[in-house]
């Protein structure tokens, strides 16, 4: 029986092509470790599509994009899980959500009415990027300070970890970058800011032992 | 510390920054220093992003609970 993992992946301004572009890694580990990515591209990452994907029964969904507190977006910002509305989509799922603040109300909200796990961020998500490489995300070597704890959390996932094996191994490799920052003389401090901001918002609800 | 001093403390630290590089704050943008400058002395919503993350991190390091 196939296993297969829902992915958003909207590219319309520079936050959601980072995350775009950066969440490809994992995808291909997850397909290497059997899973089917059903992957809502650019301007296919809507809600028509999304209720239509979702009827394979997805047992990860990853959300690449903006969202707030009750609300998870996809391309143009068009709201696709909208608490109170149409969370109960994610039910009986592992869902990671790499948009602002989802996990606050929403994540919490979506548990109650039978998610497995739900795994984001309280606030902002926020990020540092280097101008020169904005077209070519994956050589960015600044943003990778900030994204690639979002891999090791997925990476892990698909290789067989729990939620919340999984969750510390991200929050590990969060604090290494934050750490190796943190014990330079004059630190930078922008970097040293935002990597403790989304290490500090950085949150999963429901249950730590589920696994894929 | 008062609201003037927080807002030059941060405009301080900002005007540091590499002019290469951009902080992005979820669907409100991504920015560069002298853009989050202007946003900080108007104090508009993407400031007060800025302000709320220096206050956290600044109580942060008072309580300890910012480590290596």
């Amino acid at each position: 029986m196939l296993k297969y993992i829902l992915v958003t992946l909207p590219e319309h301004d520079v936050p959601t092509v980072y995350l775009s572009a950066w969440c490809k890694k994992p995808i291909s580990v997850a397909e290497e470790h059997g899973f089917t990515p059903l992957l809502l591209e650019g301007d296919k990452a809507c809600l028509k599509n999304f209720e239509s994907y979702i009827k394979n029964n997805p047992v990860l969904v990853i959300f690449n994009g903006h969202g707030n507190s009750t609300t998870i977006t996809g391309h143009n910002s068009e709201p696709i899980i909208t608490l109170g509305k149409n969370e109960i989509l994610l039910k009986d799922r592992i869902v990671y959500s790499i948009s602002c603040a989802s996990a606050s109300e929403l994540g919490a909200a979506s548990v109650n009415k039978g998610t497995i796990g739900f795994i984001g961020y309280n606030d902002d998500f926020i990020f540092l990027h280097d101008a020169n490489t904005e077209t070519r995300p994956l050589q960015d070597a600044l943003a990778k300070v900030f994204l690639e704890h979002s891999n090791v959390f997925i990476i892990s996932l698909v290789k067989g970890n729990s939620i919340s094996e999984s969750y510390e191994h991200a929050k590990k490799q969060l604090q290494k970058h934050l750490s190796s920052y943190l014990t330079v003389e004059n630190y930078d401090q922008q970097i040293v800011r935002y990597l403790w901001w989304n290490l500090h918002n950085f949150a999963f609800y429901g249950n730590p032992e589920a696994k894929l | 510390m008062t609201k003037e001093e927080i807002k030059e403390l941060i405009i301080a630290r900002l005007s540091v920054m590499p002019s290469n590089r951009k902080i992005s704050i979820g669907s409100l943008g991504s920015y560069t220093k002298d853009e989050l400058i202007v946003h900080v002395n108007q104090d508009d919503k993407i400031g007060k992003k800025i302000t709320e993350v220096e206050m956290a991190f600044l109580r942060a390091i008072k309580e300890g609970t910012v480590y290596a």
